[in-house]
């Protein structure tokens, strides 16, 4: 009994990871699931050996968040780097209500080792105990910090770039408006990795992937409400805490964006990167077909995630080596 | 989203994970991927570099997915797929506790690729037993096949011995990855667990191999090959009610085996002491679990009326259950 699909399919390699991952990973997330997908992610993510492999030195720095709270940032840098270069600002994904500033810290680090960079990132805080503008803000806080410790950080200030994936990649779409607005710090380029831009669920991609694959409809509507609570899909809503509201992209820095042709994110992807062409900014975009959400960090041995890591490594290696 | 569900990465070594190994390569096989991709899928779930010789051709992948060169000489558990190729598992030491299951998969994604590649790119058996090609192509599908006038589609396992006379192929459906075999007469012997459609014309082939799907699963669960021709109007209404849940079949699905057997003794036996005998039980105690089913089921499966609710809600539950297993 062949049933017809409603959305573009799945790629064949992606399908078989999904078939196995299935009874670890709910296409759907409630609020309910919130504090137990937290505790799992506790144990998940130890960037301990990782970094050790990459031959990556850290450093924990407490600073100022918003509103006078503190955050935890980490400072990443190649062992024995000396002089200044390039700085990556990192803004981690977990759908603005979990995950930690490791998350996703596999795909920057081999940027910090090809282009011996200087890393910076940032614990922000999470919704929905910490809803907007806190999370935003509180990437915003780390990057000035990171931009004023520059010189000693051993960071070019001329050569910074932000990136993060999912609610990440919103989070930096959503600070580089900041910082666009606010005259500072600048920014080289904006790596948005699968971005979480659009609070109003109303794209074609987001009805299409509804109980399917990852990081579903309904997980993005929990999402956004642990963020914004009562306004979401409102008049209420910042261009900062959801960049797709903003209509007027100039200004910004060069983008780089991708996604898969079979995920949430995919129209709001996809528009951003006209608006950012209309407004007269530079602007790469992959959407990868038949690619879920997170496609590259979960299945890395794919056909599809090593092109996908391929074009996005040699978009930031040109960014910092200018 | 990383931290929901870490990645794919080598499958436990210590826990056996058959289902995940095999629903994989189903998946692939379904893609109808390439070669490489088919050892990439093994060197990922093994954790260890995986090849496959094919003539002078040499595929050879790490688990982290990148071709590798080498001529991977070493005494590496291999299976001899078909033709000369062979695929191997590059695990040294002791093997781990899905490295079997995972060459018998791969061995085996790699022969249906390659027996795929054979056919010719149009494949007729497909388009007969596809609902949504014209019947202009099926017409023409079978004139490429010369096929009589009465036909019909069974359905067998893709790694059974090709014993049944008729043009096959393989094809993936909702459960699993499956042979279908257009047989003219009932000639050859039927590997076990096999489905046999209705019979009908070219043009219902189709509603065949959909019978004959729903004939494979009940054959899954006894065992035994399964003719859907017995169930008639039976078996249209348990496929049309296939997925849906209800009360009678579950309530069957409740009852242990044994129950279950003294019940359906008593469905199709003529008396109750026809039943005893075919159950080697007294007539009396057969007398009293007769009884206790009532009881238990709301309805007498002896009844006229209580046989037909029976038959029909053991169908719908043995289709789950043949899925679930």
């Amino acid at each position: 009994m062949p049933t017809s699909l409603t959305r573009p399919p799945f790629d064949p390699e992606l399908e078989a990871v999904l078939t196995v991952l299935a009874d670890q990973m709910p296409p759907t997330i409630t609020p309910e699931m919130i504090p137990l997908l937290r505790e799992g992610s506790a144990v998940a993510v130890d960037p301990g050996e990782m970094l050790e492999e990459a031959g990556i030195d850290r450093r924990d720095v407490t600073i100022p968040g918003h509103n006078g709270g503190e955050i935890v940032i980490s400072v990443l840098k190649p062992k024995g780097h000396s002089g200044t270069g390039p700085g990556i600002y990192h803004t981690h994904g977990g759908g603005m209500i979990m995950g930690d500033r490791w998350v996703g810290i596999g795909q920057i680090i081999p940027w910090i080792t090809a282009c011996q960079a200087v890393a910076v990132t940032v614990e922000y805080r999470l919704a929905p105990e910490f809803p907007d503008p806190y999370p935003v803000e509180d990437c915003f806080a780390g990057l000035v910090w990171t931009a004023e410790n520059a010189a000693e950080l051993g960071i070019d200030p001329c050569r910074l770039i932000i990136a993060g994936a999912s609610a990440g990649g919103g989070l930096a779409a959503g600070t580089a408006l900041l910082a666009r607005d606010r005259k500072g710090p600048a920014l080289a380029g904006q790596v948005l990795i699968y971005p979480m831009l659009d609070d109003r669920d109303a794209t074609a991609s987001c009805a299409q992937i509804d109980g399917v694959g990852v990081w579903d409809r309904t997980s993005n509507v929990t999402g956004w409400s642990a963020l914004l609570g009562e306004r979401v899909g409102t008049d209420d809503v910042s261009i900062y805490a959801a960049p797709a509201r903003a209509t007027d992209l100039s200004g910004l820095p060069p983008a780089f964006i991708d996604c898969g042709s079979a995920e949430v994110f995919r129209d709001e992807d996809v528009a951003y990167a006209s608006a950012l062409w209309r407004a007269g900014v530079q602007a790469e975009l992959h959407v990868w077909p038949g690619g879920f959400h997170g496609f590259d960090m979960m299945a890395p041995h794919t056909a599809i995630a090593q092109s996908m890591t391929a074009a996005r490594d040699a978009w930031v290696t040109r960014a910092l080596a200018l | 989203m990383q931290e929901l569900v870490g990645r794919l990465t080598a499958l436990d070594h210590e826990a056996s994970e058959a289902l995940k190994v095999v629903s994989y390569f189903d998946a692939l096989i379904a893609g109808n991927v390439d070669l490489e991709t088919i050892v990439r899928g093994a060197a990922a779930l093994s954790g260890v570099p995986c090849g496959l010789r094919h003539g002078d051709t040499l595929i050879r992948v790490s688990p982290a997915g990148c071709r590798l060169g080498g001529t991977a000489d070493g005494d590496w558990p291999a299976i001899d797929v078909v033709d000369g190729d062979v695929a191997w598992i590059e695990r040294a030491g002791a093997p781990h506790a899905n490295d079997a299951m995972v060459l018998e998969r791969f061995a085996l994604a790699v022969a249906i690729s390659r027996a795929r590649r054979r056919i010719a790119p149009e494949d007729s058996v497909h388009t007969l037993i596809s609902p949504e090609r014209t019947p202009d192509e099926r017409a023409a599908a079978a004139a490429r096949l010369t096929l009589s006038s009465r036909v019909r589609a069974v359905a067998t396992a893709a790694t059974a011995p090709r014993t049944l006379h008729g043009p096959s192929t393989v094809v993936a459906t909702p459960h699993g990855v499956l042979r279908a075999t257009i047989v003219t007469a009932d000639s050859g012997d039927a590997p076990p667990e096999t489905g046999w459609g209705t019979w009908g014309t070219r043009a219902e082939l189709p509603e065949s191999w959909d019978a004959a799907l729903f004939a494979r699963r009940l054959a899954r669960t006894s065992g035994e090959t399964v003719d859907a021709e017995h169930f008639g109007v039976l078996g249209t209404a348990a496929r049309a009610l296939d997925g849906t849940e209800h009360a009678d079949a579950r309530a069957l699905a409740s009852l242990d085996s044994r129950t279950l057997s003294v019940a359906r003794a008593l469905v199709e036996s003529e008396s109750i002491r026809a039943a005893s005998l075919a159950l080697g039980l007294h007539h009396s105690t057969v007398q009293s679990r007769h009884e206790s089913l009532i009881a238990e089921l709301g309805y007498d499966p002896r009844h006229p009326r209580g046989r037909a609710r029976f038959m029909l809600a053991d169908l719908l539950q043995r289709l789950s259950a043949g899925d679930a297993g």
